[in-house]
């Protein structure tokens, strides 16, 4: 059967991947990086 | 190519339909005409048959930055180990995600032989603006929590700390003519006001669905 031997579309394309979420790592170390900004800014 | 249908083309094998459409796919990848070369390659990849591992990951080379402009659809994981495209796309698509310019920059140099031998080179290199769209969206939704009073206007300086972290050396007067840019094209909604150094964006859908074209 070929449908079982290949990924379905779904599994094969991330749509939603340009959302509002900045918990990740590189989100992290971004947010660091602005608070010394941030602390630059306001001195 | 297609100048002339003297036969109709469901007449045709399988096989040839296939050939056909990943052709025609590509001219329309080499005009920029992402929206045709996403049917025509679509098509030649779904019509290929699983067994074809080989044809199947060549169409998949051409699809993958097709799907990224046409419908703003990163490949999964699943799919690069399966054809054995993690080396091509994983660290671009990392950066598209996230919006690691450093990364980004990173992969196009490592990768830029590879690119330049397949033709897309210059394609991938427009991806940059889908990194800095991400980033610049990125610093604004941590800006917002950081200073939700004024979640709006995100001063450029931001910015250029987010680049300078990353590697990339920049000063204020580079990064307003970039956002200047992604504003122009209409990555972006929004005004800078030079004298505040800030960019003011809109508060309806301050970074409209990708079109990187």
């Amino acid at each position: 059967n070929e449908a079982e031997e290949d990924l379905a579309d779904a599994e094969r394309w991330e749509n939603d991947w340009d959302d509002d979420d900045v918990t990740d790592d590189f989100a992290k170390q971004l947010r660091t990086e602005l608070e010394k900004v941030s602390k630059e800014i306001a001195k | 190519v297609d100048a002339k249908k003297f036969v109709a083309f469901p007449h045709f094998q399988a096989g040839d339909r296939v050939t056909y459409k990943f052709f025609v796919g590509r001219l329309a990848v080499f005009d920029e005409n992402f929206d045709e070369a996403n049917d025509h390659l679509s098509y030649a990849f779904d019509h290929c048959h699983p067994s074809h591992y080989t044809q199947r990951r060549l169409i998949l080379k051409y699809l993958v930055p097709v799907k990224i402009f046409a419908k703003q659809s990163l490949p999964s994981d699943a799919l690069l180990q399966k054809y054995d495209l993690a080396g091509w796309y994983s660290a671009i698509k990392e950066a598209v995600k996230t919006g690691s310019v450093g990364k980004f920059e990173e992969a196009l140099r490592e990768k830029m032989a590879l690119f330049v031998q397949a033709g897309i080179f210059l394609l991938m290199e427009k991806l940059r603006v889908a990194v800095y769209r991400r980033l610049l969206k990125r610093v604004k939704l941590i800006h917002a929590e950081m200073r939700p009073e004024k979640a709006v206007q995100v001063p450029l300086r931001y910015f250029v700390g987010a680049l300078q972290w990353q590697g990339y050396v920049t000063d204020l007067d580079e990064v307003e003519c970039i956002v200047a840019n992604l504003i122009y094209n209409g990555h972006v909604k929004g005004y800078i006001s030079h004298k505040s150094g800030v960019v003011v964006l809109s508060k309806k859908e301050p970074f409209p669905a990708m079109k990187i074209y």
